[in-house]
């Protein structure tokens, strides 16, 4: 407890939190607008490029998070095919940034929503979408009155578990954020670089910070899972 | 209760022609029908299953595309393939009860009637509704509280709820025991005779319903028409008003 507690009167540790917090919110947004609309793509059956987004979304799941990183630094480092036209062009630097940790915690993150929310689209009734139509509702009222609060709980409980995922996510946000100590180093780094340099009373700290954050989301989770379906 | 009681007259009121194939486990064939209502008239539709009734209430309903065919509303053309003009459903004003109540499972009584709402039509208010088929206790309770009478009744109530012009009923009363049936039977006879609806198709197994909650009878078989001819008249008596298939002889073995 005391450890906790020199832990949040540290400036620095109080500054990486705020960073892992900002991280977090910033790739729970973007988790949510995009698990939501790629879900829901993947879920209608027969267009092209269908089974190649599946896959990018997929990747990160069953593909070492180191060797994502590397594959995304190649990408989208300052030389990268991407890199270089998003900086010329945009002046996004998703390298050793603030946008490079939201990066890197969104694509740990993205299939953990994706999957959950797809197999609800997939599930659920066809029956109730065609009898909103019949009630002379369109497409938009149906998918906003009809669909999203009927895959409610996949949404928020794919949104928890990517967050969860986030918020412990070390390879890519290590090949992404460069781990540079007061810029790109969150939580999950702090604890390896206390780690590394000996310092087990802060890793300690800031892994038991992360595991009441966790265990929090997990019962929140269980509770919004017994909660009427709606919003 | 606000309603618009339909004129009595025999110029056809809602119209169409359609085709489209029909896929069975023992093999193809062609849903080909071609049938029109008078304004306030109420059609029974019957067959066997897979005779393609439920496809039929679908195309109308703009769910399914024919592959050939025309919807006429009065002055309003719904769908003429020819033309290739094709109203989305949720302009139609029909209003299709399903065989499985398809009710919003987030939604209690009170919402999903609020829900269907047309902001451009009159409707009963909702109070009025859910008294009308008997569920104002129950407003406030969800689908998965509710018994397969009730959710027939509030999936009736719902499609009222949506002003439909043409209301279109499929199999609305098949899974309800003897004393529910009635009384949804004598409810859809309000529902008639308050002339709810302009016109209404009604598939139904049941003869007598047939007889009692509609004006006209119109059997198929394999896609096509197989009989038509009022309800009412006893359908022992001969001969029978065929308007298909000159080879069935008596109304009980046509229907």
């Amino acid at each position: 407890m005391s450890s906790l507690l020199n832990l949040l009167a540290s400036a620095d540790a109080r500054q990486m939190l705020w960073l892992t917090a900002q991280v977090a919110f910033a790739s729970t947004l973007l988790h949510g607008v995009f698990g939501l609309a790629i879900g829901y793509a993947l879920s209608r059956p027969g267009w092209r490029g269908r089974a190649a987004l599946d896959i990018a979304v997929t990747l990160p799941l069953v593909f070492p998070p180191m060797a994502t990183g590397f594959l995304l630094l190649m990408i989208f480092g300052r030389r990268g095919p991407l890199g270089e036209p998003l900086r010329d062009t945009f002046g996004i630097e998703l390298v050793f940034s603030f946008s490079g940790l939201v990066f890197a915690a969104f694509i740990a993150g993205l299939p953990l929503v994706v999957k959950p929310v797809q197999s609800a689209f997939e599930n659920m009734p066809k029956i109730l979408a065609e009898a909103a139509r019949a009630l002379g509702k369109t497409e938009l009222q149906i998918f906003w009155h009809i669909l999203l609060p009927n895959i409610r709980n996949a949404l928020i409980g794919g949104l928890v578990l990517a967050l969860g995922r986030s918020l412990g996510e070390v390879g890519i946000t290590l090949m992404l954020g460069g781990n540079i100590e007061g810029r790109t180093v969150t939580a999950s780094l702090d604890i390896y670089n206390a780690v590394i340099t000996g310092d087990f009373e802060r890793a300690a700290a800031v892994s038991i910070l992360l595991g009441l954050i966790t265990t929090g989301l997990f019962v929140l989770l269980r509770r919004q899972a017994r909660a009427p379906l709606g919003w | 209760m606000t309603h618009r009681k339909p004129e009595a007259t025999t110029a056809p009121l809602f119209s169409f022609s359609l085709r489209k194939p029909l896929a069975f486990a023992a093999g193809e064939s062609l849903l080909d029908i071609r049938l029109s209502l008078t304004s306030g008239q109420w059609l029974a539709l019957q067959g066997s299953s897979g005779a393609g009734k439920t496809t039929l209430l679908r195309l109308l309903a703009g769910l399914d595309s024919p592959s050939v065919g025309h919807i006429r509303f009065g002055d309003e053309v719904w769908l003429n393939t020819e033309t290739s003009q094709q109203v989305p459903t949720c302009q139609r004003q029909i209003g299709l009860v399903f065989q499985e109540h398809a009710l919003f499972p987030h939604m209690n009584a009170r919402r999903q009637i609020d829900f269907a709402r047309r902001p451009d039509q009159p409707a009963p208010p909702t109070d009025e509704l859910l008294a009308l088929v008997g569920l104002e206790q129950l407003a406030d309770r969800y689908p998965s509280e509710l018994s397969g009478g009730q959710k027939q009744r509030l999936a009736l109530a719902r499609t009222l709820a949506s002003s439909p012009r043409v209301l279109l009923l499929d199999e609305p009363l098949s899974a309800l025991d003897p004393e529910l049936r009635r009384a949804m039977q004598a409810l859809l006879q309000r529902i008639r005779e308050a002339g709810l609806v302009d016109c209404a198709i009604l598939v139904t197994h049941d003869l007598a319903e047939a007889h009692q909650l509609a004006d006209r009878i119109v059997r198929i078989q394999h896609g096509r028409i197989h009989a038509d001819r009022p309800a009412g008249a006893s359908f022992l008596r001969l001969p029978l008003p065929l308007t298909k298939e000159p080879s069935c002889h008596s109304s009980a073995a046509c229907f």
